[in-house]
């Protein structure tokens, strides 16, 4: 693989709240490289926001902390450094883009004031200057409307919004983007606007890009290469092809028999039973046992661990690990 | 035929200044016009704001329509009384988006379950208690859940109940509100399946709303597709998915994502946003937009007409 820009190892957060420990990620360890395009997926709850999160080091403590683990970004441990440092990095280097763009849109302050500012914070350039660059950077993101710059965000639409949010993220260049399901909030023609838009910048800037949704549509379009979350762990990571040709954990291929598709004809829709554990009762053994149709006695009572199936195809599930097994006996 | 809708109009004040006196007005759906077959699911999609959920709302007279008429089973829908009305929503129920809102969450589940079919004044007490665990059985919960409140379940287990509340007064149309748009995919599939077992059980006719060109495809036998309060195009579901006549049909399908790295695909990247429905664009509403615009569709607005084995479309072209 290309360099690597982020690499987070044995990551584990956990919430110390009134009803207990909640390990919202146990464990978890993925790399971004340069240029490349990755996405976390998974159901609600299952720490997709917290991961994230905890990268730009904004998880609330208390109540939450980061027990274990390392985040790398360009060889600096950013649960080592102080909130000076992690600012600093934070906006310039790492850039975040939220679901609810009002929530990093500040309602007082025009777009250009806010935009003009995040160039003044991080880099030395004159007022007019950093204007010239905000107007570039709107354009760039297909608004160019005259007197953009002086409009409030309550005045653009929440497609606007979200284009305003990357620019504003991308204004500094940043080696990664963190996108928190960017277009999950936005009607499915403005989020082809908004993908493209994003696909385009990875290319021409080479970006690297942390892409988290729900909606695997997306991820196909979108990712390179594709990590599954499933209550707080990873239960698979592959490149894209191999991931949509050839899912391994039984978590992984129950969700891609329950979406509908677009060119499939009337049928039942596959469904995985249950619902998500309550993350204060995580079953013992395998998480996803209680809801999996080929579970066997030993999910119940040991955890998986996450294992190559192949060369760069990672699956937390003792299915094919026994298949393994088997295979390297018998040559 | 068991609803007909024609010409159906609603417009909304907007309220502005001190005394919050009218400065405009909203057309939230303008102009609708479609039936529904007995026993059939029309799906109806568009984008955020486009009118469904009013046009949804406007057929049970939720949102009292401007304009038009609204048959049921022959019977005009506008010219019943209130007391008329009530009754008729025993055979007209609604099924909301969001689980949480739209459960007293101060009731229990057996109360909320059975408050429809006292309002309705069906069975003794006794019965009704049967009735209602029947239900909480029918959508795949059991007795012991009746004495919760709608905070102690999932998501997917609160639309279960919303389901249940509307099936409880048996009835023949059931206008689904964006059912499973709050629920996580692996949820999301249960429900759209209990929604189709319910439906061959009772012979159920469902108006299905929502977003999800997928999940519509999905449930639907014919599908209906809005933009800025207007239906732009309807036909039978295959036919609609396949061979897409409006342009604006044709932009929305081709962006729905696909979940497979190896299909093929051209997507008509539109440009702009749409346009506020307080001041929709003059003739087609989708001209500042369409990558086919010609002079006729800046002045004159498209009439939605059959194009030949009930494929209706709005369009110039
Ligand atoms: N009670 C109301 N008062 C004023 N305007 C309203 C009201 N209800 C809806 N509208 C407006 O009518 C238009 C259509 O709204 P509607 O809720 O029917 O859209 P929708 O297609 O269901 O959208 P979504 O996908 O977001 O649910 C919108 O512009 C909306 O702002
Ligand atoms: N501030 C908090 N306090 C306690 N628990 C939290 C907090 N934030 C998140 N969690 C828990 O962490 C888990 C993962 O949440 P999150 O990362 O937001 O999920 P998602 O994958 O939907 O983004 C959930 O169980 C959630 O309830
Ligand atoms: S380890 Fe067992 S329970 Fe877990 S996913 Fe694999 S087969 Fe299913
Ligand atoms: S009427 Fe004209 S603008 Fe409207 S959809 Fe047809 S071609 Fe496009
Ligand atoms: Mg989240
Ligand atoms: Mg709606």
């Amino acid at each position: 693989m290309t360099q690597t820009v982020l690499e987070i190892a044995e990551l584990q957060l956990h919430f110390f709240t009134d009803k207990g420990v909640v390990k919202a990620v146990d464990g978890v360890s993925l790399e971004v490289g340069r240029g490349e395009v990755v996405g976390l997926v998974g159901e609600s709850g299952c720490g997709k926001s917290v991961t994230s999160l905890a990268i730009m080091g904004l998880i609330p403590q208390p109540p939450g902390k980061v027990v274990a683990g390392s985040i790398q970004f360009e060889g600096v441990d950013l649960t080592k450094i102080s909130q000076k440092e992690l600012r600093k990095i934070r906006g310039d280097q790492v850039a975040m883009i939220f679901q609810e763009p009002m929530t990093s849109l500040n309602p007082l302050f025009t777009i250009g004031n806010q935009l003009i500012e995040v160039v003044r914070i991080h880099r030395k350039v004159n007022k007019s200057e950093a204007r010239k660059q905000a107007l570039e950077m709107l354009r760039q993101v297909g608004i160019s409307r005259e007197g953009i710059l002086d409009d409030y965000p309550h005045q653009l639409s929440g497609g606007m919004r979200q284009r305003v949010m990357i620019a504003m993220a991308m204004m500094l260049n940043p080696k990664l983007l963190i996108a928190d399901e960017p277009t999950t909030a936005l009607d499915v023609t403005i989020q082809a606007q908004i993908l493209d838009l994003m696909k385009n910048l990875n290319k021409e800037f080479g970006t690297s890009i942390l892409f988290i949704t729900h909606d695997l549509g997306v991820v196909a379009e979108m990712c390179d290469r594709i990590v599954v979350m499933y209550a707080g762990q990873i239960v698979e990571q592959t490149d894209r092809f191999r991931l949509f040709r050839n899912p391994k954990h039984p978590y992984t291929q129950g969700l891609m028999n329950s979406i509908p598709k677009l060119e499939d004809k009337r049928e039942r829709l596959y469904s995985i039973p249950g619902q998500v554990p309550n993350p204060h009762q995580m079953p013992s053994g395998c998480r996803f046992a209680p809801r999996c149709e080929y579970v066997m006695d030993i999910c119940r009572v040991s955890s998986p661990e996450l294992l190559a199936v192949e060369e760069g195809h990672l699956s937390r599930c003792f299915l094919h690990q026994e298949v393994k097994e088997v295979a390297t006996t018998s040559t | 035929m068991l609803l007909q809708v024609h010409n159906l109009r609603k417009t909304f004040p907007i309220r502005g200044g001190l005394l919050g006196k009218q400065t405009g007005e909203i057309t939230a759906v303008d102009d609708v016009s479609f039936y529904v077959k007995k026993g059939e699911t029309l799906g109806l999609v568009g984008e955020s704001g486009c009118g469904k959920s009013t046009t949804g709302r406007a057929i049970l007279r939720l949102h009292e329509p401007t304009s038009g008429q609204i048959e049921f089973e022959g019977k005009s829908l506008l010219a019943l009384n209130e007391e008329e009305m009530r009754k008729a929503r025993r055979d007209l129920q609604m099924v909301f988006q969001d689980p949480f809102a739209s459960l007293n969450p101060r009731q229990k589940v057996i109360d909320i379950l059975e408050e429809p079919l006292i309002v309705h004044g069906m069975g003794n007490s006794k019965e009704r208690k049967e009735q209602v665990h029947e239900l909480l059985h029918l959508v795949g919960l059991n007795q012991s859940h009746a004495m919760r409140y709608p905070h102690q379940f999932s998501g997917g287990q609160r639309q279960r109940i919303g389901i249940a509340r509307a099936l409880s007064t048996k009835p023949k149309l059931i206008v689904a509100d964006e059912p499973v748009s709050a629920l996580d995919v692996s949820i999301q599939s249960q429900v759209l399946n209990l929604m189709a077992d319910l439906q061959e059980k009772f012979e159920l006719t469902y108006l299905f709303i929502a977003h999800d060109l997928s999940v519509v495809k999905h449930i639907s036998d014919r599908v209906g597709v809005m933009y800025l309060g207007r239906l732009v195009e309807l036909a039978d579901r295959d036919e609609l998915y396949e061979k897409p006549l409006h342009p604006y049909t044709q932009a929305l399908l081709s962006a729905v994502p696909v979940p497979d790295p190896d299909a093929q695909k051209q997507r008509i990247i539109l440009s702009g946003d749409v346009p506020s429905p307080a001041n929709p664009p003059k003739g087609c509403a989708f001209h500042p937009r369409c990558p086919h615009v010609m002079d006729i569709c800046r002045e004159v607005r498209p009439e939605f007409t059959d194009q030949g084995g009930g494929h209706f479309s709005a369009c110039h072209l």
